[in-house]
């Protein structure tokens, strides 16, 4: 169990700059996910804390321990590869138990964790069988299994569940979900995929270009996203856009798009308004921020509803409110057809205001 | 008339026909002018193969023939005057025993052996180190390695000899095997590690990376991860610089001076320079020669092919 500490991490290949001075600290049997898409650095952070690509300038640290010269081996890390790594030739057994042999351990101790890790992940029928041999599923499970039986400090994860078809993908999800509540390993999950991030981390490290756009637990990311990129990549569908100017009307500070005007929410209310007055904002808000009018308050507008996609539990509808459009998430019993208008009702006051030009949210 | 054709169709496509060819007989009902298409397109690549292995063969049958003809039968007929076939095994006796055949089987083991041995080792190794390891002028190293192959060997010929002769005389490398040994294994080196070097980068990189977290050292991720699985393509090799040495006349004549240690190659030209016209022996000896790299090859063809290929597309 350990905290993995990066500090001030830069990394160059060439000209580019692939991690920009990112600071970050995992903390003791923490599950952290870094999530972004793909080029932005995760992945290149990752292997920087195990050791297998060197960082330009900066320290890592892993428990209280700088190792910015260890090699990996020293670093009591175990990784899995989204490809898996097995190693083709040997069974399943040896596959775990490969790297406890170049340790030394004792026999019986090698034995004993191979059972519990294959138990643990239901793989202990599978014991003599060669990679080629087993489904992509299991042969998810030993790469799985090799990490945990090393019993680690840290686990470092590289996307180890986007080989895997949808619906093991999901089912596999909870499994190492559960598996880190037993283990309580300090867990770097590199992924591109926000709901696998939103899903299993305790927390949330969104980067893009390089850079750590924010730091967050899942809730605060969609609640509070820091800037137009982390409101736009967290969630599904992503949440609506359209640019407008801050204006007084009525005695009320409104986001004007120029045929469509919206209250400011509550969160960039006193000075903040009063700063974004005459700004040019993108103004964001959720599919499922936008209702069928049904009287509980709201922000009316009358909507023609030009596509409708039909969930089952819900239909997501992309309306237009003069020339305005959005996609809105809404029951299937609120009567969208295609062609006719429809009331909705804007839940305002969830709603978030970025700078147009440098992207940051605006909040009082 | 179609009636008759479709009721004759399956009829025939049965007989002796594999499962596709009745699969599309069923679905598709050819012609006869199609089948008789498809017959012509399939015989004539067969016909040319077997032209290209007939043109192949003869001159090994005739050799095999000659060897076994009595000396007398050479002189007077060809080797396919096959009404006048006598077979006797007394070339092979005499090439054996009188001609000193067999102390030259013997050499050629000695020199082929370790000259296949060694380069095998230090290919390998070389290979793993120009894929996966980092180090200073890694790559650029490598294109001067393979822009070596571009030496015709004949060209370091003088050089190497002198090398041996004069700088370390009183090793006297040239008496031994020891000259004939290195010389093999260094013209061998650039095209085995070329060759292995590319085979060992198309392994998933991810693969070595877990045996380095595992704890393995370079040497521990070579032995026990790179080795087993790229068998095939250093049997491949291995195989290649076997056959290439077993052969090979020219470095004998130049690095193996003591007449004793001659190998078969060049027992077989003393043959031809002692008894100009003494086809008997000469058939026999060189009939010798191949054995062995016919025995390697069928034996284990399957790596050759497969390491070939896979040391190219894979």
């Amino acid at each position: 169990m350990a905290t993995v500490r990066l500090e001030h991490i830069y990394k160059k290949f060439g000209d580019v700059i692939a991690v920009n001075d990112l600071s970050l600290e995992i903390r003791d049997e923490e599950f952290l996910v870094l999530v972004g898409p793909s080029g932005c650095g995760k992945t290149t952070a990752l292997r920087m804390v195990a050791g297998l690509e060197e960082q330009t300038s900066g320290d890592i640290f892993i428990g209280d321990r700088l190792v910015n010269d260890v090699p990996p081996k020293d670093r009591d890390i175990a990784m899995v590869f989204q490809n898996y790594a097995l190693y083709p030739h040997m069974d399943v057994t040896d596959n775990l138990s490969f790297g406890l042999k170049l340790w030394h351990v004792v026999r019986d101790e090698i034995k004993r964790r191979i059972e519990d890790a294959a138990r643990m992940l239901g793989i202990d029928r599978l014991l003599q069988r060669k990679p080629r041999e087993l489904s992509g599923g299991q042969r998810q499970r030993v790469a799985l299994g090799r990490a945990i039986v090393r019993e680690p400090k840290v686990f470092l994860m590289d996307e180890p569940l986007s080989n895997l078809d949808a619906k093991l993908r999901v089912q596999t999800r909870a499994d190492l979900l559960k598996l880190h509540q037993r283990v309580k390993t300090t867990t770097i999950y590199v992924t591109h995929d926000q709901v696998e991030a939103m899903t299993m981390g305790d927390r949330i490290a969104v980067m893009r270009d390089g850079l750590l756009q924010q730091l967050d637990t899942p809730e605060g990311l969609y609640a509070s996203p820091a800037n137009l990129f982390v409101a736009g990549f967290i969630g599904s569908p992503p949440m609506n856009f359209f640019r407008g100017t801050v204006r007084q009307v009525d005695g009320q500070t409104m986001v004007d798009t120029g045929s469509v005007r919206v209250p400011l929410p509550p969160r960039v209310a006193g000075g903040a308004a009063r700063a974004a007055l005459g700004r040019e904002v993108v103004y964001g808000i959720r599919p499922e921020d936008i209702e069928a009018q049904n009287g509980t308050g709201g922000w009316p507008v009358r909507a023609n509803i030009e596509v409708v996609e039909y969930l089952g539990n819900e239909v997501q509808v992309h309306a237009n409110v003069q020339g305005v459009t959005f996609v809105a998430r809404l029951s299937p019993r609120a009567g969208a057809r295609v062609g006719e208008d429809l009331p909705l009702s804007l839940h305002t006051e969830r709603a978030h205001v970025f700078d147009a030009k440098t992207e940051d949210a605006i909040s009082g | 008339m179609s009636r008759d054709r479709r009721a004759n169709t399956p009829a025939v496509a049965r007989p002796g026909a594999t499962g596709v060819v009745v699969r599309r007989a069923v679905r598709r009902e050819p012609t006869i002018a199609n089948r008789i298409v498809s017959v012509i397109d399939r015989s004539a690549i067969h016909f040319v193969l077997a032209l290209v292995a007939l043109i192949w063969l003869v001159p090994t049958v005739g050799l095999l023939i000659t060897s076994f003809r009595p000396r007398s039968d050479i002189q007077a007929t060809g080797w396919w005057d096959i009404a006048q076939l006598h077979l006797t095994s007394e070339n092979y006796q005499q090439v054996l025993q009188a001609q000193g055949m067999f102390e030259a089987f013997l050499n050629t083991v000695f020199i082929a052996v370790p000259s296949t041995l060694l380069p095998l080792a230090i290919c390998s190794l070389a290979a793993y180190a120009f894929s996966w390891m980092n180090f200073p002028f890694r790559d650029t190293i490598f294109l001067i390695i393979v822009g070596l192959l571009m030496v015709p060997v004949q060209v370091a010929f003088i050089p190497v000899l002198t090398l041996f002769r004069e700088l370390v005389p009183q090793l006297e490398l040239t008496r031994g095997y020891v000259a004939i040994w290195l010389a093999h294994t260094a013209f061998a080196l650039p095209f085995g590690i070329f060759l292995l070097r590319n085979f060992f980068i198309t392994l998933p990189g991810e693969m070595i990376e877990a045996s380095r977290i595992d704890g393995a050292s370079d040497v521990q991720i070579f032995r026990s991860v790179i080795l087993p699985v790229t068998v095939p393509a250093i049997a491949a090799y291995g195989i290649f610089q076997f056959l290439w040495v077993w052969n090979d006349l020219l470095m004998a004549l130049v690095f193996v001076q003591d007449s004793s240690k001659y190998p078969m190659t060049r027992a077989v030209l003393n043959l031809l320079s002692q008894y100009g016209t003494e086809w008997h022996l000469l058939a026999a000896g060189a009939f010798l020669v191949m054995v062995v790299p016919v025995i390697v090859f069928f034996s284990l063809q399957r790596y050759f092919v497969q390491g070939l290929l896979a040391g190219s597309i894979k």
